[in-house]
């Protein structure tokens, strides 16, 4: 298996183990609250309770992040053929010629997202997190941090083919686009190994 | 419940700022949307001194439109108001003082001079558009009311008497089963009282019958403009559409600082003229031994802390607050070692699991503050103390018992916040945050203090918390009394409070010529006199005038002297003074007795309050069929009746 | 009698004194060589043989009831001539089936039996075959052997002999039944096979009769070729073919070429009915070249070069036609396949002459610009209107028109250059890959064609596959604006639709 297509498997794997945590991080709180309950609880009024609104600010960096972070995955991944030799942006002659081509990509890649995020109710799920105001500041430097990881993809797709001099941009590009990931569900593996307890 | 919290003074400054700090992280203090506080409590800074108030950048003006926001209710009298000439003149009073004066009892004679004296209330009407009282309204109206439900009040004066006796039933009914929305919204329907909701005194305020909120605008050098300091400024509006608002006020005061508690009272009877029922809670911090920061004695403060405390807990239920929640600010010192930004987050924490709003789902309007104010006053005619226990642990199965043990005695990590003995309370009001069984907290208290395991005095208010933690606040009511040598014993709440009065009562002494002013105008002096030391002092000072006829305004204060000695000798049952009263508290802890504080004082109206010692004594007597009342008694007792019926709004003074 | 005696003795004698030079004759006393010398009658000592003792042995074995046979050995009682009488011959051939082509292998000789002969008296028989070919009356020598008179098995006293020369019957030209027989003499008499009794088990005949096919020519029509297919009237037009004969004959080889007045793909029919032109050998056929190879019996290519035949003249000049193999083995003849070809091209208009890419930038990127060109001059007097397009090609993909056709007239003596200029043929797919490029036209060339030859160009295009590097303000701005309408959505999502989570 190529080092790419590893990359690719931990990033995703990251995402997908985050959703399945979360999933189960509610599942506990019902489960618990449901023996401490002397009545019938239905898990749309827990989790109305449960949530508690973690600001304007922080809602807005963090769908930020996440429609950002959805750009640098498809940078990092499809914008050259590092994955794919067919499904790459440079295959699509229309957008790589294009002086905009690269927004152009992007926005279609934020509006698959932003479509998501209004579909799962992403600042919902960050709602059931306690997240101290030190979090929640490195959930909202994430932003600047995915746009290090978008410049690097962007730097390595004007300089394809690779050469051996790029491989520290790409890997601080995958370095940043991990970090960030990471720290973007950080609140939900938190919650699961305090849960864990 | 949503408390609007108002931070009175420096340490409730310092306190609130905890309660409303932003949860939202800003970016050079800007933010997107509203200012994000925890549970979404809504707060205001109270203070006397300016310079105080603008060295703290957390806060900005509320009159500039800034959010959290600081108001200085001296402010609002004018420069050339004629009511500060007329205060000035008559009682010595500066009503725009820079700092306030620390005299403990300073505020209350203010705010008793605005109460009592016609004359000047007709000056503020005329002077501030049919407000008799600038001041508290300005408080309120300006600094809390736009927070709370009671904004949303329609305020139209032609729905008439007919509403206001269905709000009242309806208050008192709180049918249960109602989501939080429901009851505020069912308050902000009964709201749409006229102003029959007056005052105990009969004080009827024809103006108050009219739109508050054209009141409020009458004030007009007081509206407030938008500004674009990082918030949205409908913070500042608090009647703004779809904002969660207040449904209870948490004072914070220090029990002897200098701005002190003496706002409290008179606000909490202007919003009962409004909303009789509207939850008031009182959290006091105690002033603590020795000299403090500013140089402040400590026998001034314990002066200033005792009579703080005395008015709090000798209001009568449904004129004054519903509860006073004390803390030691001496525990808190030795318990993080003079580190005050860690105190005031302390202090913020162990409040959380009772103003934490997410409740168990299965227990549906568990705290809202009605039913909070229920509680706490269930049984009682005066308001209770309530003892702070707090603990905070890892989430760990079966942690309820340890979690309650280290709250009440405050050992491994668990914090009591004032001196007392948990098997002398009558009721306690377990809030927790976290997974925890309500039986098994249950059973764990009733384990230490010996409460019946029932819900009926033991009350479990379950709130979901932290990930990982447990907490739990344990409200003790009233736990003191009944151990006559407790009040000698180190760590119980008799010894405390006894030392704080003891050392008031020695300032009292000692400092008179600190405490009544030589410059203050006569009938001041002597209204002062008689509040503090009774007709003992009317005739030191006699007795010091003596000799002194030619002095023409010696021969005149003289005059007033004899006047008032007479008077007071005159009354069938002389007037409680606070010198009297104290020693009367000291001799009922020394008894055991219950409660520590009986009667109310005035400084300028002593005459109309019925002493609830005499009401002890009469029920007693009559139970005993030993005396019966003087007709004096019967009409005050009957007075006194038809006071709160009005007050209650179930009649109305034509 | 006497005579006879003399020598064998003579022969035994000097037998024995080359065994005593050897070593001594070991007697019965196991002596070897090298004895005493002494004469001992039963010695071994001595090493010398002399006739006294040889006499002695003689005499000594007399009573031996070997020496009756020893005699008979040593002598053999002559037999008159009076007595011979010739061997029986047959005629000898084990192949099994009675037909035979005519490149099978047999094996054909002669059986001798001579049972009443001795060897004493036995003659040198000249055996001779003889064949009877198909359609012949007489019977003619092919092949002959000599037997000599010790050949023969001693025990059985017969013998065999094979006729090498004779393997198969490719030699004959015709078909049919051939008969053999075997032919004998001693010098004295003559005699043959004819009425010995067949022994067919043993390959013994006393006539035999083969009857002889043969294996036809063949062309496989599927190894047909024709080399160009598409040629000017005037070219050097190879056939090519593969051709077997089990016979190994000499075939005749024929190339039959029609004229195809169909345009239907297919055109096949009808064609055998084309009249011929110049076709000695096969009236219906446009032309007819014939030539002989030496067929093997696997298939071996040979081509027909029609160089100098003239077949195709310049009225062919566009026309397309096609053409058959004959084979002919001298025996029998057999046809091939119709193969299609040649198309003849157009006689030219004008001549082409490409020339070479001109790319804007060196580094040859594929945003970058290229110019083509290609000088056309008419062939004919009046000059041509030409109308030329280009195409371009990249490796693995295929030809996309570049630009626009461009038209002129051209004239006879000057270049007519058609020039496409700073053109964008490339995408950005295109990075990295070997193109080339080709011009077609409406007249046809010298080469009678209506497009050049594919042209490649120097050197691929270059790999770099994005035109603005990372420091331009085009991907700067790409950059900042992706970072803004992120945050942009990001707020108005915020504030319409979530509002801080309340």
């Amino acid at each position: 298996m190529s080092l790419d297509l590893l990359a690719m498997l931990l990033v995703f794997g990251l995402l997908i183990v985050g959703a399945g945590l979360h999933k189960r991080n509610m599942e506990r709180i019902y489960t618990k609250m449901v023996a401490l309950s002397s009545k019938d609880v239905s898990k749309k009024d827990l989790y109305e309770e449960l949530s508690a609104p973690q600001g304007s600010n922080f809602n807005a960096f963090a769908l930020t992040a996440w429609i950002l972070l959805s750009i640098a995955v498809a940078y990092f991944y499809f914008l050259t053929p590092r994955i794919s030799l067919e499904f790459n942006y440079l295959q699509i002659a229309p957008l790589a010629k294009s002086p905009i081509g690269l927004v152009t990509f992007a926005a279609v890649v934020a509006f698959v997202t932003t479509v998501a995020i209004v579909s799962l109710d992403l600042p919902k799920v960050y709602s059931f997190y306690e997240m101290p105001k030190r979090l929640k500041a490195a959930i909202m430097s994430t932003v600047p941090v995915l746009g290090v990881s978008i410049t690097c993809s962007t730097y390595m797709a004007t300089v394809y083919p690779p050469e051996f001099s790029t491989t520290f941009i790409s890997a601080l590009g995958f370095v940043t686009l991990f970090g960030s990931v990471a720290i973007l569900l950080s609140p939900i593996y938190i919650r699961a190994m305090g849960v864990t307890k | 419940m949503i408390p609007c919290v108002v931070g009175i003074g420096g340490c409730g400054g310092k306190v609130l700022k905890e309660f409303l700090r932003n949860q939202d992280v800003t970016i050079r203090g800007k933010s997107l949307g509203e200012h994000l506080s925890f549970c979404g409590i809504k707060g205001v800074w109270l203070d006397s001194a300016t310079m105080d108030a603008q060295k703290e950048n957390f806060y900005g003006r509320l009159e500039d439109g800034s959010y959290p926001g600081y108001l200085i209710p001296p402010e609002v009298i004018k420069d050339n108001s004629k009511i500060f000439d007329y205060v000035a003149d008559n009682y010595g009073y500066d009503l725009k003082s820079a700092g306030f004066d620390r005299r403990a009892e300073y505020l209350k004679a203010v705010f008793e001079i605005f109460e009592t004296d016609e004359k000047l209330k007709d000056i503020a009407r005329d002077e501030y558009q049919g407000e008799d009282n600038p001041i508290q309204a300005y408080i309120w109206k300006r600094g809390i009311r736009p927070y709370t439900i009671l904004s949303l009040v329609s305020n139209d004066a032609k729905e008439g008497a007919s509403s206001a006796l269905k709000a009242q039933r309806s208050l008192a009914e709180e049918p249960e089963g109602m989501t939080r929305g429901d009851e505020a919204s069912k308050i902000g329907e009964v709201e749409t009282l006229p102003s029959s909701s007056e005052k105990s005194e009969g004080a009827q305020s024809k103006v108050r019958a009219k739109n508050p909120l054209k009141m409020l605008e009458g004030l007009s050098s007081l509206v407030p403009k938008k500004t674009n300091n990082g918030t949205n400024g409908s913070n500042n509006n608090g009647s703004a559409q779809g904002l969660k608002l207040c449904d209870s006020i948490l004072f914070i005061a220090s029990l002897g600082g200098g701005t002190g508690t003496g706002f409290i009272n008179p606000v909490t009877s202007y919003v009962r003229s409004e909303q009789p029922n509207f939850p008031a809670f009182v959290l006091g911090v105690l002033t603590e031994k020795g000299t403090d920061d500013r140089g402040t004695h400590e026998g001034q403060r314990d002066l200033g802390a005792v009579i703080a405390m005395y008015d709090l807990l000798t209001k009568r239920v449904g004129r004054g607050v519903d509860g006073l929640i004390l803390v030691d600010n001496e525990i808190l010192l030795r318990t993080f070692e003079k580190n005050y930004p860690a105190i005031n987050r302390a202090i913020f924490d162990i409040m959380k699991p009772f103003i934490e709003l997410r409740n168990y789902p299965d227990v549906g309007n568990q705290g809202d503050s009605l039913a909070m104010k229920r509680v706490f006053l269930e049984g009682l005619k005066l308001p209770p103390v309530l003892v702070p226990c707090y603990c905070s642990q890892k989430r760990a199965e079966g942690s309820e018992g340890d979690l309650v043990k280290k709250a009440l005695y405050g050992q491994d990590g668990g914090l009591k916040l004032f001196d007392c003995d948990p098997k002398r309370a009558d009721m306690a009001y377990v809030f927790t945050r976290g997974f925890v069984h309500t039986d098994k907290v249950r059973r764990a208290v009733h384990d230490h203090t010996g409460l019946p395991d029932n819900e009926k005095r033991i009350m479990v208010y379950r709130k979901i918390g932290d990930h990982g933690s447990d907490e739990m606040l344990i409200l003790l009511r009233n736990p003191y009394g009944e151990d006559p040598e407790a009040y000698k014993k180190e760590g119980t709440f008799e010894n405390r409070v006894y030392g704080i009065v003891d050392k008031g009562l020695k300032y009292l002494d000692e400092k008179e010529n600190d405490i009544i002013l030589a410059g203050m105008p006569d009938d001041t002096k002597i209204a002062l006199g008689t509040y503090f030391y009774g007709e003992s002092w009317l005739d030191k000072m006699l007795k010091e005038l003596d000799g002194s006829e030619t002095n023409k305004r010696r021969k005149k204060f003289k005059k007033k002297l004899t006047k008032a000695k007479s008077d007071l000798e005159s009354e069938e049952v002389q007037p409680p003074t606070l010198l009297g009263e104290l020693e009367k508290s000291k001799s009922r802890l020394e008894m055991g007795n219950t409660p520590a504080f009986l009667d109310e004082l005035n400084i300028f109206t002593r005459d109309k309050v019925v002493s609830a010692t005499r009401e002890l004594d009469m029920a007693q007597a009559y139970n005993n069929g030993e005396s019966s009342l003087t007709e004096k008694e019967i009409r005050d007792i009957v007075k006194s009746e038809i006071d709160k019926m009005i007050a209650a709004g179930s009649i109305k003074e034509m | 009698m006497k005579a006879c005696k003399g020598l064998c003795t003579l022969i035994l004698m000097i037998f024995l004194s080359s065994v005593t030079i050897v070593g001594g004759v070991p007697g019965p006393a196991g002596g070897g060589g090298g004895g005493d010398g002494s004469d001992n009658k039963h010695g071994g000592s001595s090493s010398k043989l002399t006739l006294k003792k040889f006499v002695n042995y003689l005499e000594d074995w007399e009573d031996e009831k070997e020496f009756d046979r020893m005699k008979e050995l040593l002598w053999k009682e002559p037999w008159t001539k009076e007595t011979y009488i010739p061997p029986a011959v047959w005629f000898y051939c084990s192949y099994p089936n009675d037909t035979i082509s005519r490149s099978d292998e047999l094996d054909i000789g002669a059986y001798i039996q001579d049972d009443h002969n001795p060897i004493d008296i036995r003659r040198v028989v000249h055996l001779y075959l003889e064949v009877q070919d198909p359609g012949e009356e007489e019977f003619r020598t092919v092949a002959s052997q000599k037997i000599q008179v010790d050949e023969y098995d001693q025990k059985y006293n017969n013998t065999q002999r094979l006729f090498p020369e004779v393997r198969s019957f490719d030699y004959l030209d015709r078909v049919g039944d051939v008969k053999l027989r075997i032919r004998a003499t001693d010098g004295v008499s003559v005699w043959d096979s004819t009425n010995r009794r067949d022994n067919p088990k043993s390959g013994r005949y006393g006539e035999r009769v083969l009857t002889v096919y043969n294996n036809p020519a063949k062309i496989n029509s599927t190894t047909m070729n024709i080399e160009p297919d598409l040629a000017r009237w005037d070219e050097y037009i190879i056939y090519t073919f593969d051709l077997a004969d089990k016979d190994q004959d000499d075939v005749d080889v024929t190339l039959h070429v029609y004229r195809n007045n169909s345009v239907e793909k297919s055109g096949k029919e009808g064609l055998e009915n084309e009249t011929a032109r110049n076709c000695t050998a096969n009236g219906d056929a446009l032309f007819c070249i014939s030539r002989t190879f030496p067929a093997k019996r696997e298939e071996s290519t040979f081509s027909f070069n029609v160089e100098g035949s003239e077949i195709f003249d310049k009225e062919d000049a566009g026309k397309n036609f096609s053409y058959k193999f004959s084979c002919n083995d001298s025996m029998n003849t057999t046809w091939s396949e119709m193969g299609y070809g040649p198309q003849l091209k157009e006689i030219a208009a004008i001549t082409v002459e490409p020339n070479d890419v001109i790319p804007e930038d060196e580094n040859c990127y594929w945003w970058g610009r290229y110019s083509f060109s290609l000088k056309v001059c008419s062939l004919n007097p009046e000059g041509e209107d030409v109308t030329v397009t280009l195409f371009t090609k990249t490796e693995n993909g295929s030809a996309k028109q570049c630009g626009k056709s461009l038209t002129d007239h051209v004239t006879r003596g000057n270049v007519t250059t058609f020039a496409f200029k700073d053109l964008k043929p490339f995408d950005v797919t295109d990075r990295n890959k070997t193109f080339g490029y080709y011009f077609t036209y409406d007249v046809p060339d010298q080469k009678g064609d209506y497009k050049t030859e594919l042209k490649r160009g120097e050197s691929a295009i270059n790999p770099k596959a994005l035109e603005h590097p990372m420091l331009s303000l085009v991907t700067i701005s790409n950059l900042v604006l992706i970072g803004l309408i992120s945050l942009l959505v990001g707020i108005l999502m915020e504030r319409k639709l979530f509002r801080g989570g309340r």
